[in-house]
């Protein structure tokens, strides 16, 4: 995969030096108009797609899920460090059972747990739980080992029906 | 009127790169368009536009734009604070207007919104500061779904005012080191001044006797003004370090050479301690922050091509290639 994308990002670079601005500048459909912009500096975060735990689980035990890639990266030579947090942000509405797949009410009995970059077997809340972080110039901090597992007890089986939680990936560029 | 841009390049690359598709994710892309900048010098009054471009990966995505404070603390790093909580002396966080709160992106869609910043005619003296936070909602299929937050701070100078580069060494930690790994030193440093700036200064080893073993020079960027942030040091002693009992001194000092603070540690070496060779990288100890410029935009322009698939190819040399798509009314 690594020399997959090492190839696309060539071939994109290429293909993007030999293609003349002039020859763009008369495209578009009617009533657009194509003009040259530039992008000083760039703060780029990849994090997971939506992560699926399965359609249906009629037994208790653990679901694991992954390894995904997280990373952020930058071009800003004024920035020194970057970092990458995973939180459960939703914990206004939810308060204590932040970090648990809820479904409607009912709160699953045990935290989701993260797994990836500094972190192994994290329980969820809302407070911020750093992955990873750089402290370069031109910083880039990467995972490619984030992991989520949850523990399906008993008593949750007695609540049949869909389950959801939300995480929020946050890159933080400083200073 | 509102501008669209779409990168042209995508679709002439689609064919070719198909097999990327396997890289899906979730994410976007922040770049700076025209503007100053995050950092620039301002003057009481100033009015001025920055324009902000907001890039989607392989997912729809609605993008909520927020401006915050923020502070910096060791545990966190850069810390946002809530606009009903950001009262402090040396917030910016009112000079920014966004224009919108959300951004409406498809798939691989590139738009670009005009920040408004307005400087009070009062402003004061020093820095002003805030935080821009651009997230995503979440949506798509899964369980465990997934919004993205892009976090990125601003630093306002005030031109031609009161610049205080003050501040203090609240601790100073020497670990005991392993051997074969770099000697660390973690200093807690508070900006007690009104401004940051950029600090450089030494760290001295010394033996029981006063003798100088070791010393390395420390660069390191400031925290905001009222905050604290650790600047970490790796140190490679060229000498072997017998067992004993050594002390640590830091002197942390502005660019011209005004003392900041200092302050000094003693730390035992159980056993002899051999550092690992120095790397042949010169860059010193603790990387520095270069100080931010206007002309940073000219001579850095680095292109992102994103792709059909969604994943992101960045390139350093080059144009983004941009349709402006004008709406009739």
């Amino acid at each position: 995969m690594k020399k997959l994308a090492a190839i696309a990002t060539m071939l994109a670079i290429l293909g993007l030096l030999i293609i003349p601005a002039s020859a763009l500048a008369a495209g578009g459909s009617s009533g657009d108009t194509s003009v040259g912009g530039t992008i000083s500096t760039y703060y780029t975060l990849i994090a997971p797609a939506p992560i699926d735990l399965g359609t249906t689980i009629s037994s208790a035990g653990e679901i694991a899920k992954g390894p995904f890639n997280v990373t952020v990266s930058t071009n800003d030579a004024a920035i020194t460090t970057c970092g990458i947090t995973v939180a459960d942000k939703q914990a206004g509405p939810k308060g204590a059972n932040a970090g648990h797949l809820m479904n409607g009410s009912y709160a699953m009995a045990s935290n989701l747990i993260l797994s990836g970059g500094d972190k192994t077997n994290t329980v969820l809340n809302a407070a911020a739980i750093p992955l990873r972080a750089s402290s370069t110039p031109l910083a880039t901090a990467s995972i490619t080992d984030f992991r989520v597992s949850q523990t399906i007890g008993t008593a949750d089986l007695a609540h049949a029906g869909a389950y959801t939680l939300t995480l929020t990936f946050t890159a933080t560029f400083g200073p | 009127m509102r501008t669209v841009f779409t990168v042209i390049v995508s679709a002439l690359l689609a064919a070719a790169l198909a097999p990327t598709a396997a890289l899906a994710a979730a994410g976007f892309t922040i770049g700076l368009s025209s503007g100053p900048g995050r950092a620039p010098e301002v003057l009481p009054g100033d009015s001025y536009k920055q324009g902000v471009v907001v890039i989607a990966g392989d997912q729809e995505a609605e993008v909520l734009i927020e401006v915050l404070g923020y502070r910096q603390d060791i545990e966190n790093g850069v810390v946002p604070i809530a606009p009903s909580e950001d009262a402090g002396p040396h917030s910016g966080r009112e000079f920014i207007s966004p224009g919108q709160t959300s951004i409406h992106l498809d798939a691989g869609q590139t738009k670009e919104l005009q920040l408004h910043i307005s400087v009070p005619q009062d402003v004061g003296d020093g820095g002003r500061y805030a935080l821009l936070r651009f997230s995503t909602r979440a949506g798509g299929e899964g369980a465990v779904g997934v919004v993205s937050a892009i976090v990125l701070p601003f630093r306002f100078t005030i031109k031609g005012s009161q610049l205080v580069h003050a501040g203090k060494i609240a601790a100073l930690e020497i670990p005991t080191p392993e051997n074969g790994k770099p000697l660390s030193a973690i200093i807690d440093y508070e900006n007690t001044g009104n401004h940051h700036y950029d600090i450089s200064g030494q760290i001295s080893i010394k033996n029981l006797d006063g003798a100088l073993v070791f010393a390395s020079p420390v660069t390191a960027a400031s925290p905001i003004p009222g905050s604290t942030s650790q600047i970490s040091a790796e140190l490679r002693p060229d000498t072997i370090l017998q067992a004993g009992t050594y002390s640590a001194e830091v002197n942390l000092m502005l660019g011209d050479g005004t003392l900041l603070d200092k302050t000094s540690t003693t730390f035992r070496i159980a056993a002899k301690y051999v550092a690992p060779p120095a790397e042949p990288s010169p860059v010193s100890p603790v990387q520095a922050s270069p100080s931010p410029s206007r002309d940073a935009a000219a001579g850095n322009v680095t292109t992102i091509v994103v792709l059909a698939a969604g994943a992101f190819v960045l390139g350093s040399l080059g144009t983004l290639l941009a349709t402006k798509r004008r709406r009739s009314h």
